[in-house]
């Protein structure tokens, strides 16, 4: 008497074990019944340990899938973040116009970031901070701000990133009011910019880790991208062309 | 199989590369883009695509007025359209619906999001061809 009926026969490498020992748990019910007398609970017996064996290989095949399905997400979500790294850097570089840099630095906040108040600001050789672009705020506001002021201040003095817990201090009053972060832009170490992130999108609750890889890409890819496009404009003014 | 034709629409160059290599990256569509509205209107008749992902805010002509000149037409009525919208306000996505768009996402745009809608009108278009 066969032991694997199509029923009790699963495919797969983990459930072919189990059924291969089957034929040895119900030896007792072959002996019973050469005798004459069935053993019905040898049997069952038998089938409730099959059932068993058989629950913990489909609990051990949920696991793996389980884990499978989280390892797709997780690598799905890697190569979203890879993505958006991938198109804001390329766009970043694909131009030495400083107005389309401009334009595309606008762009990657608004729809990569998902921020609709931003300024972009470039240091003066006194220090001070000269708005170079803006977005969704009074630009008279922020066309000038001094030096070592508020969380934007502290930011360009240290040179590393802020983000803006909500209802923490040491904002400067009503300019920082909204503000999300500051990036501090940085060529060759030394911070020749910052952009400063107010108001997020409604949809947009929090920053998320993305965010932060977006930061820092712009960190250091936006200010070389804005030091190669003054270089190309000083070229273009030395060779009479453009500028 | 035939590929399916995607047409995108949005004034942005990021945006437009993000969702080329959002589609590139996880399925088989032939993309061609426009750059606005008009653009968008007159490439949907010339090339008949099998669905359109367009931004609201553009030059020339906006998506919302977009998808309802797409609406208008015999040939072009019955394409699905999602549009991209920047504010995610129920009353910017009603402005949406009441143009004649499908579905609608948000910026930023999610890679799996969008591509479980396009998948998901693809089909159901599909399906009410049969």
């Amino acid at each position: 008497m066969s032991s694997q009926t199509p029923e009790t026969a699963p495919a797969g490498g983990s459930i072919d074990s189990v059924s291969k020992s089957i034929p040895q748990q119900i030896q007792p019910q072959d002996h019973a019944e050469q005798d004459g007398e069935p053993n019905h609970e040898a049997t069952a017996q038998a089938l409730e340990q099959e059932r068993s064996a058989l629950e913990q290989t489909v609990a051990q095949l949920r696991t793996e899938q389980q884990q499978f399905l989280e390892r797709y997400v997780g690598l799905e979500e890697q190569n979203s973040a890879l993505t958006t790294l991938y198109v804001a850097c390329q766009s970043l570089h694909c131009t030495l116009d400083r107005a389309e840099i401009l334009l595309t630095a606008r762009e990657i906040i608004a729809n990569l970031v998902g921020c609709e108040e931003y300024v972009l600001f470039s240091v003066a050789p006194d220090g001070w901070l000269i708005r170079v672009d803006s977005f969704g705020l009074d630009t008279q506001v922020y066309e000038k701000l001094p030096p070592d002021a508020g969380l934007i201040g502290r930011a360009v003095t240290t040179g590393e990133i802020c983000q803006i817990e909500e209802g923490g201090g040491g904002r400067a009053a009503d300019l920082e009011a909204n503000l999300t972060a500051c990036i501090p832009l940085k060529h060759n170490g030394v911070v020749t910019g910052a952009i400063a992130l107010f108001r997020l999108l409604p949809q947009k609750f929090e920053l998320q880790n993305l965010d932060h890889e977006l930061f820092r890409l712009l960190q250091t890819h936006l200010a070389h991208a804005l030091h190669c496009s003054e270089l190309q404009q000083r070229v273009g003014a030395k060779n009479g062309v453009g500028a | 199989m035939r590929h399916k034709k995607v047409l995108l629409v949005d004034d942005s160059t990021t945006a437009l590369l993000m969702e080329q290599m959002i589609l590139r990256n996880r399925a088989d569509f032939e993309l061609i883009v426009a750059r606005d509205g008009q653009e968008a209107v007159e490439k949907t008749l010339a090339e008949l695509p099998d669905l359109i992902v367009m931004d609201v805010v553009m030059p020339r002509m906006t998506g919302i007025e977009a998808c309802k000149q797409i609406r208008l037409q015999d040939h072009t009525r019955h394409i699905p359209i999602i549009l991209v919208t920047t504010r995610g306000e129920p009353e910017n996505v009603e402005i949406g619906y009441a143009s004649g768009c499908n579905d609608y996402v948000t910026k930023p745009i999610n890679g799996s999001e969008l591509i479980t809608k396009i998948v998901d009108l693809i089909g159901a278009e599909e399906d009410a061809k049969q």
